[in-house]
Order: C-alpha cells, then sequence, then structure tokens
C-alpha cells in the first residue's frame, strides 16, 4: 500500500531534502481524516482532532519530520494540514451545535484567521492535495479560486474526492468540474482506495 | 431648478413634473445656474407614497445592531493585533481600510461581531498585489480552459 507514497517520496527527495506537502479544502471536506491516515501510516500517531462542526481546525498544523527509509534514503517531510478555506465565517453557523454565542464568535474569528494564514501559505507548500467532497457540488468559488492560485504558483497538485463511502458521493462530477487535474477518489474515513492515493501521488510527481 | 420647456413656468414640487405643466407640457429642462443658487428655493420632496416601503430598512439597521460589535470596537481608528479584518464597517458607509495588511492578505471585512466575509485573491507572479487577471479572465474561465 506504501509502495507508491514510497516512491512518490523517492523521486521529490532527489530535489529536495525536506519537503512541504500541503492539504488545503474547504472545511468539513475531511482534510484532517486524510492528514491523520497519512501521519498513521508514516509516523504511527495522528495529527489532529476531526470533527462536525466546520472550522475545527483554526490553524496550521504541522507535523514535522515524518521520516521514511527508502533502500538506504532517509526522506523527510513536514505535512501541513490546512485551516478549511471560506469566503465567509458567520458565527451563527456554529450556535446549532450547541456552542453558545460567545464562544462562535470566537471560533469565527479564529476560523477566518486561519483562512487569511492558509491563503498566505500557499507560497510555502511545494505540493499540494486537494481535497473536495465528493457529496457536494464542487463548482465553488473555493475550489475554484484556491486551485488557480496553486496553479499559478506552479505548485503540483492532486485533486482528492473524498467520501466516497457515503451513498450520494459522485466521483464524476469532480471530475467533470476539473478536467484539467489529476483527481483520484478516497475514503480517508474508511481508508478507501488509500492505495491508489499514493499511486497516484508516485506517478505525478516522481 | 426643473422649467417648462414651452412656457418657462418653475416647478415647485416634483409631483408637477409627473402630472405636467398647466400649459400641457409634459418636457422640462434642469438649469443647474438656478439651482444651485442660494436665492433658489429647494423643491419641496413629496412624501413617500407607501410609508410601510422604508420600514424594513429601519427594521434591518435595528437587527444589525444586535449582533454588532461593542461600541468601542467601532470607536478605535486602528487596527490592532487582535483584529483579523483589514476592513472594518465603522459606521453606516464609513470603512477603515488597514491598507499595510491588505498589501499582504487577502481581503477580510467584518460585518458584524463573529461575521466575516473573506476574498481570496487570484495571485499571479507570487504577489498578492495583483488581485485580477491583467487580461480579465476570470479564475472560473482559466479553470476550463485546459478541459475545453
Amino acid at each position: 500500500m506504501l509502495k507508491g507514497l514510497l516512491e512518490w517520496f523517492k523521486g521529490l527527495f532527489k530535489k529536495k531534502k525536506q519537503l512541504s506537502l500541503g492539504i488545503y479544502g474547504s472545511p468539513n471536506v475531511g482534510k484532517t481524516t486524510l492528514a491523520n491516515r497519512i501521519c498513521v501510516d508514516l509516523a504511527g500517531e495522528p495529527m489532529g482532532a476531526v470533527s462536525p462542526i466546520p472550522h475545527e481546525t483554526r490553524a496550521i498544523q504541522k507535523k514535522e519530520n515524518i521520516t521514511i527509509k527508502v533502500k538506504g534514503l532517509k526522506l523527510t517531510m513536514n505535512l501541513l494540514d490546512m485551516p478549511g478555506i471560506a469566503v465567509k465565517v458567520d458565527y451563527r453557523d456554529f450556535l446549532e451545535y450547541g456552542i453558545n454565542k460567545e464562544d462562535a464568535q470566537k471560533r469565527a474569528r479564529e476560523a477566518t484567521r486561519g483562512v487569511v494564514d492558509a491563503v498566505r501559505h500557499l507560497d510555502k507548500v511545494d505540493a499540494a492535495l486537494f481535497i473536495i467532497d465528493a457529496t457536494e457540488d464542487p463548482y465553488t468559488q473555493v475550489n475554484i479560486t484556491i486551485l488557480g492560485n496553486i496553479e499559478a504558483r506552479s505548485i503540483p497538485i492532486l485533486i482528492v474526492a473524498n467520501k466516497i463511502d457515503l451513498p450520494n458521493a459522485n466521483i464524476q462530477r469532480v471530475r467533470e468540474a476539473f478536467p484539467a487535474y489529476d483527481c483520484v477518489e478516497v475514503s480517508a474515513m474508511t481508508g478507501e482506495n488509500l492505495s491508489g492515493l499514493y499511486k497516484e501521488i508516485a506517478s505525478k510527481l516522481s | 431648478m426643473h422649467k417648462c420647456a414651452r412656457c418657462g413656468r418653475e416647478i415647485q414640487k416634483l409631483d408637477d413634473v409627473n402630472t405636467g405643466c398647466p400649459c400641457g407640457s409634459k418636457i422640462f429642462v434642469f438649469d443647474k445656474v438656478v439651482a444651485l443658487s442660494s436665492s433658489a428655493k429647494a423643491i419641496e420632496m413629496p412624501p413617500p407614497a407607501d410609508t410601510q416601503a422604508q420600514a424594513p430598512v429601519e427594521m434591518n439597521v435595528e437587527k444589525r445592531a444586535e449582533g454588532h460589535a461593542p461600541e468601542s470596537y467601532f470607536a478605535r481608528t486602528t487596527f490592532t493585533t487582535e483584529d483579523v479584518e483589514n476592513i472594518k464597517i465603522v459606521s453606516k458607509g464609513v470603512f477603515l481600510v488597514d491598507v499595510n495588511a491588505l498589501s499582504k492578505s487577502p481581503v477580510v471585512l467584518k460585518d458584524d461581531e463573529g461575521v466575516y466575509f473573506v476574498k481570496i485573491p487570484i495571485e499571479q507572479g507570487g504577489s498578492w498585489n495583483a488581485l485580477d487577471e491583467p487580461n480579465g479572465k476570470s479564475a472560473s474561465e482559466k479553470e476550463k480552459k485546459p478541459g475545453e
């Protein structure tokens, strides 16, 4: 399962000793769940907490020095789980989850700061996984704008259509929305097709 | 000041423009010089036809005020490190802009307390200052291009 990923890291290692892989996407698309999967695979421990409440990750989570060894080569990377990017953050969206008004407003402020940090951090990542919820309409302002920004920086991108374990997932819709990019479907929750993700990454970037 | 184009009669009420001049003409000319002179009388504005029409606006203002930040926030004329936004609404129609932050960050407008709007710029050449494509193409157009 890890063979493809290891090959990809090996290819990147030839170019740069330590790379930063950023995980981008809208809130609640499964970025942290996927980051946890990768971290467990490579470092044996998860990265951060997941929650059904939007904007659970409000600061960039960084797993530094994830190291693997391939045929005598020592490969090190930093994995960056980015806050969900949104064009509007409204504290009232959090109230329905039982959060009181004051805490919701604080959460909104932190989430907005996270959005700014994530966008500004585009200048610092070497490669990006762009996560899209396959059960949702992919034609969103955030998806289009962030993908455009990543491409403008010539950062290697791989679109990850997540949540394929859900019955209303529509992978074809994601592929048709962004035909210019490679896309791989996974379920970060169940681990379905993670091997496919690694293989796709390897073939694209190695 | 509006004058009848036929007889030169000065119009005192805006309603007369709608109903027409007593001479039968419905064509009027606006005399800017007379209108701006201090001796010119202000034209009497007709009352709103439907007083209820303005009520929702007032209600919206009051409704918005409920969720607004404390007055101390709007009294500030500078940004602090606590502020996430780089544009804030000081009062109705009055904005405070953190120009320095705008050169480095996405545009963040704070509406109510806990309500933010973010405009993510389209980057080109590694500079956040370039908010728009030089050729006017949007991100969505750019997105569709390779797949066409």
